[in-house]
């Protein structure tokens, strides 16, 4: 081979290149989606009783450092530089291995592909740096068993196996299938491994050792479970891979697959002798060019440009920047019911609902509130609404039923609400013991200090409240019907005339329902106690249609002065309407002009509902 | 030297000796004034001059001991002559400068000593803030160490567990105090019905100080081995990980009955067993593996206890001391949520009948009197003697609309064992008419005088009503009585008795309103009940750490030695139907 070096310089650049595109990739594509995703799914906390509670599990000890770095997504920077890290890693270690049977210089996109592989399947939800974590362990393990020489290999294979799969369930059995072909392929009297044994072993032992390597890695996955772990058996066996996810992806399952697969076809390739005798760069621009056709397929096909929209609207409406999530609603390119519910939140909270709900995409009542589905993100997102009209014990509850239902762990993102709720509701026993856990964390412990002085603040002193929080509102008790939210916003409203938010979410769900009367009732009853200086634009629209339908004689405007321009307008909406049912042209026009009024959603579009509970009050 | 006889008044009243003496609130008489050397022995008696063993200071150095001090109620500095390791500790730097290694090797052995408390300390009148806030009460001879955090200021702590003239052993620590198992399990085994005192010192910037003690009485009576509960995330309508756990209470031993990880994350419970034995034990599975799950003589059989016309399955079951029954109910309960009001969720039933299944025929029967359309009927409870079933009863209302309304009496009915027979005449022990409020989960003492139950201001589910406590039923002279020493202001429920009658366990969510622990606590023969203590863990920061809920603790005389995976095969097959009974 000519020229080793100049392979290796060029593989470690094309390397250095692929982990700065990782770390640009994830942190300007899916920085949401996976790295606030993630980092808000846990809180890792520095004491034995959490170290604990990964060791309960096959892959435990993956599982909490894959924790423990994942903290580190709370600065996107960083967490960019570890996913990028982690891929890099699967890259290098994989060559390394490769290259132990041969020149890998000449085909170097081959280690490329699992590290593509491995960037793509982290935009899946389930997939993790536990996962990733233990992949690499297996590659590593698998990098120090080929560097043993014989006799000793075969006792080391079968105590790295052991001891890989108490770190890193699931993937020992990547390592062993690793070892199989390495075995398999291996000749007696090894020509080219790193240390050549000195010794020549019979078929007999080589043979018995394989079946040695297979019974253990039927065996002790079986023992474990049986005497260690209490876990389904398909954990026991599968723990840290695609085959124990919810929902694994086939760039994950592929990633798995690859490594014993492509380690065996660069096994046979590399033994076949006399084919690369070509000039340096008719071997590299091929390779490079692969390897970046392959990264580009994989960060294609697992990107999702709508999950990173929505999980970057998640993260703006906790943290109350409305503008973005505005901005996000407006340009998302489909009617997704959870962008419209944030967008409506972020709307209304901007005060804006009155006056430009109808300039964005509109489904409907399902768009202002969520069914109760029992899942993490749907009784998380629910709770949102609750707690930005001042429902605190409301928002509590949702946050406390996403907590219970999150399968990993106490997480970041639910404690932080239980926190807060628990503060306004001066309820200090609580507060206390949901700040605990960010006291033993890395990232949190700054935040958790400056709730403390919040709680000290709010048992002193009853009205206090944390700046930047929704108000706290008082109401009377009721039971809470989530398939009816019209009644809850009527019992706040009840105790709190004067609470604007929650107004405007009963207009609009009335207007959303097209129920003009009840609308109009709801002027009626609680309109005066707003000090709107005139009446806002879309209920300018529905007082106008109320009117329209209703035949209501003109003291009906003297009674609500819907300004003479939205009448014009009406009239004129009322001509294009006419005009639309005779051409598609027309409509479009119609659309084009007033798609951004009420009276068009009341004629066009088609609303979903909220779903009825299909078990009503279950226990 | 004054013997330290165990003496358990319920007042608290010092007939003589004050010391040994706790109150049911644990409290002694004269804590703050009390002066005990590790041997427990009054420094009057032994001229406070004490050596660290208790060895009197006339045979040894001729200094104080941390325990010889003067216990004040205020703070009392007591500077004494310098003793080898105090005087190392200040002269380290020199010694370490001008000595060889063999110096520096002794420095480093005698700065090691330095770890505990010399001769200069203070005594503080008042007890150390610790957690979980044990505060001295009675303890079972047998139970586990009750380790604990020191929630002082302190760079070191030396912790003294002493009985009386007898024993003593110390724990040093940063402030997490993990008693030796060995040494824990060998004091208590060997001074049953005494007296230990927990000395607590810890070394600040100006030296050591001494909390005052903590006098925990060791109970005669040992507690069953084992606690068996449902661990579960108190969620409302959603579950994660949930199983049935049991905890051996002499170590810290926790192993599952069953996981629901096992079965596809299904619910489980209402587990019970009979007579405490854990070979005769049932739980429920729901959803997809819907069925109740017997044990009995180590066979498993799963039977789905609904039969037809009932209402659900069998729930809050109940083993007919005989072995032979269980009396369930069977209820239509639905939930409904507060929005503001201190309890944060409803639990009611709309009907609730109780009937009997009997494993020999594997049928189910009742009674007119205890199924019944006109009243709801819960929570059954069999007399340890078999011959009566206790229940919770209450006229039928509309549900919800009249929740806060509803309110349940305490019954009990006569129950003929050998013909499957109930009587035709109720008893009314506990009425709501009388007494305003609701009762729920009866359970009697294994002697049968007592019953003890949850009373709420209405409904059925005491579990989420803050204002429901435990009371004590007195079945020789009918008389109620608030527990008062074991009841907090959050709610206090799901207790359970010992076999030996001397121990309770019950839930309460007195530390953080929201998750339920388990508490222990002594009830004397004369029924006097005494400061219930915290479950101890090995890590003492457990519960911190933890948001799962201990449901239904009970306790068991020994390990149930079924698998999980064996109760997972019998979960994962067919139920058995129940045969057309009465």
């Amino acid at each position: 081979m000519s020229n080793p070096r100049l392979y290796s310089l060029v593989i470690y650049f094309t390397l250095a290149l692929f982990a700065v595109f990782a770390a640009l990739w994830v942190y300007g594509c899916n920085r949401y989606c996976i790295l606030f995703y993630h980092e808000q799914m846990q809180l890792f906390r520095f004491d034995g009783l959490y170290l604990r509670s990964y060791l309960g599990r096959p892959g435990g000890l993956s599982g909490y450092l894959g924790s423990f770095l994942t903290q580190f997504y709370f600065y996107p920077v960083a967490g960019s530089m570890i996913i990028a890290g982690a891929t890099a890693a699967a890259c290098l270690l994989f060559y390394s291995v490769c290259r132990a049977c041969g020149n890998i210089g000449r085909l170097f996109f081959i280690p490329f592909i699992p590290a593509v592989l491995l960037l793509g399947s982290f935009t899946n939800a389930h997939f993790n740096m536990s996962a990733a974590l233990g992949l690499l362990l297996a590659l590593a393990g698998f990098k120090q068993y080929i560097s043993i020489s014989l006799p000793g290999r075969y006792f080391a294979g079968l105590i790295l196996f052991a001891i890989l799969y108490l770190i890193a369930g699931g993937n020992a059995l990547l390592l062993s299938a690793l070892m199989f072909i390495f075995e398999l392929s291996q000749p007696l009297s090894p020509p080219c491994c790193p240390r050549r044994g000195n010794r020549r072993w019979s078929v007999g032992s080589k043979y018995l050792y394989l079946l040695a390597l297979i019974a253990v890695s039927v065996w002790l996955p079986r023992v474990a479970w049986r005497t260690i772990y209490t876990v389904p058996l398909r954990e026991a066996y599968f723990a840290l891979t695609p085959w124990d996810f919810f929902f694994p992806t086939i760039a994950s399952k592929a990633l798995w697959l690859s490594l014993p697969a492509l380690y065996l076809i660069w096994r046979l390739v590399a033994g076949k002798p006399g084919r690369w005798e070509l000039a340096p760069w008719k071997i590299l621009v091929p390779n490079c060019i692969l390897a970046v056709m392959a990264t580009a397929c994989a960060v294609h096909s697992a990107y999702s440009n709508r999950e990173e929209m929505l999980a970057r609207m998640t993260c703006e409406v906790q943290h109350g920047n409305w503008k973005p999530v505005m901005a996000l609603g407006k340009a998302y390119p489909a009617r997704n019911r959870l962008a419209c519910y944030f967008t409506n939140i972020a709307l209304a909270e901007s005060g804006q609902m009155p006056y430009r709900m109808f300039q964005y995409r509109q489904i409907g009542v399902a768009g202002l509130f969520l069914d109760r589905q029992l899942t993490y993100f749907s009784l998380w997102c629910l709770g949102e609404v609750y707690y930005r009209l001042g429902m605190i014990p409301e928002a509590e509850h949702c946050a406390f039923e996403a907590l219970v239902s999150n399968p990993k762990e106490p997480n970041a993102q639910t404690m932080c609400r239980l926190v807060i709720t628990s503060i306004e509701r001066r309820d200090s026993a609580a507060a206390h013991k949901y700040l605990g856990y960010f006291d033993r964390s890395l990232v949190y412990r700054k935040w958790a200090t400056r709730q403390r002085a919040n709680l000290a603040s709010a048992m002193a002193d009853s009205t206090f409240h944390i700046p930047g929080i929704p108000t706290p509102r008082r109401y009377s008790d009721f039971f809470i019907h989530y398939q009816y939210p019209d009644r809850s916003l009527l019992m706040l409203l009840q105790s709190n005339p004067g609470h604007r938010l929650a107004f405007e979410y009963l207009m609009a769900y009335y207007m959303l329902q097209k129920d003009v009367e009840q609308v109009k009732w709801c002027m009626d009853r609680f309109y005066g106690n707003f000090d709107y200086p005139d009446i806002p634009t879309h209920y300018e629209e529905a007082l106008t249609v109320y009117h329209n339908s209703m035949r209501a004689g003109d003291e009906f405007y003297a009674q609500y002065p819907v300004s003479r321009a939205t009448r014009e307008r009406f009239a004129r909406y009322v001509q294009a309407f006419k005009a639309a049912q005779s051409s598609q042209r027309n409509m479009e026009q119609l659309k084009k002009q007033f798609g951004n009024t009420y009276w068009y959603y009341i004629h066009f579009i088609k609303p979903a509902i909220l779903q009825e509970e299909d078990e009503k009050n279950r226990y | 030297m004054k013997r330290t006889d165990i003496n358990l008044s319920p007042t608290g009243e010092s007939p003589n000796e004050a010391s040994s003496i706790l109150s049911p609130r644990g409290e002694s008489p004269n804590e703050t004034s009390s002066i005990h050397s590790p041997r427990g022995e009054s420094p009057n008696e032994v001229s406070g001059i004490l050596s660290p063993r208790g060895e009197s200071s006339n045979e040894a150095s001729g200094t104080l001991s941390p325990v010889g001090g003067v216990c004040d109620p205020g703070i009392k500095h007591i500077h004494m002559k310098e003793n080898l390791p105090d005087y190392v500790a200040k002269h380290a730097p020199l010694l370490l400068r001008r000595g060889g290694w063999g110096v520096r090797l002794l420095l480093f052995l005698l700065l090691s000593a330095c770890g505990k408390p010399g001769n200069n300390f203070s005594n503080i009148g008042q007890q150390a803030n610790i957690y979980p806030p044990y505060r001295g009460t009675v303890i079972p001879c047998n139970i586990a160490p009750l380790n604990f955090m020191i929630r002082e200021e302190g760079s070191r702590f030396t912790v003294r567990f002493a009985v009386a003239g007898k024993d003593s052993f110390d724990v040093s620590c940063r402030g997490k105090v993990l008693i030796p198992l060995q040494k824990w399990k060998k004091m208590l085994e060997k001074h049953r019905g005494e007296q230990m005192s927990v000395r607590i010192f810890a070394k600040g910037a100006s030296g050591w100080v001494c909390y005052s003690p903590l006098r925990f009485t060791i109970a005669p009576e040992p507690v069953d081995p084992y606690l068996a509960y449902r661990l579960i995330e108190p969620g409302y309508e959603v579950w994660g990980e949930m199983g049935i756990y049991q905890r051996c209470l002499e170590n810290f031993d926790e192993t599952p009955v069953m996981v629901n990880s096992l079965t596809d994350r299904n619910c489980m419970n209402c587990h019970s067993f009979c007579r405490h034995s854990p070979q005769t034990m049932l739980f429920h599975m729901r959803q997809q593996h819907a069925g109740t799950l017997f044990v009995k003589d180590g066979k498993i059989s799963k039977v789905n206890t609904r039969a037809p016309g009932m209402l659900s399955a069998g729930v809050y079951p109940r083993w007919h001391p005989g072995g032979r029954y269980v009396a369930f109910s069977a209820n239509t309960t639905r939930q409904e949520f507060h929005t503001a009001f201190t309890n944060k969720v409803e639990v009611y039933d709309q009907a609730s009948d109780i009937v009997v299944f009997d494993i020999q025929t594997n049928t189910i029967f009742t009674d007119s009197l205890i199924y019944s359309g006109k009243y709801f009927e819960t929570f059954p409870e069999w007399s340890p003697d078999g011959r009566y079933l206790y229940f919770c009863s209450a006229a039928a209302r509309p549900m919800p609309q009249e929740y806060d309304s509803l309110r349940y009496d305490l019954l009990r009915i006569a129950f003929d064992a050998s013909a499957s027979r109930f009587g035709r005449q109720i008893d009314t022990l506990v009425s709501s008419a009388r007494t305003g409020k609701s009762v729920a989960l009866a359970r009697v003492s294994p002697d049968g005088k007592y019953v003890v139950f949850c009373m709420s201001n209405y409904g059925t589910f005491p579990i989420w009503h803050r204002e429901n406590d435990l009371y004590i039923l007195n079945l020789e002279t009918k008389e109620i009585r608030n527990l008062s020493e074991i009841n907090s202001d959050q709610s206090d429920s799901y207790h359970s008795w010992s076999t030996n009658g001397r121990w309770m366990v019950f839930g309460s969510r007195r530390a953080d309103g929201a998750f339920t622990r388990p508490y222990i606590c002594y009830f004397d023969t004369n029924g006097n009940v005494y400061t219930p203590f915290l479950l101890p863990q090995k890590d003492p920061m457990y519960y911190d750490f933890s948001t799962k809920s201990y449901n239904i603790p009970e306790f068991i005389s020994g390990k149930v030695d079924v698998s999980p995976y064996e109760f997972t095969e019998a979960a994962k097959g067919k139920a058995i139907e129940l045969n057309s009974g009465n």
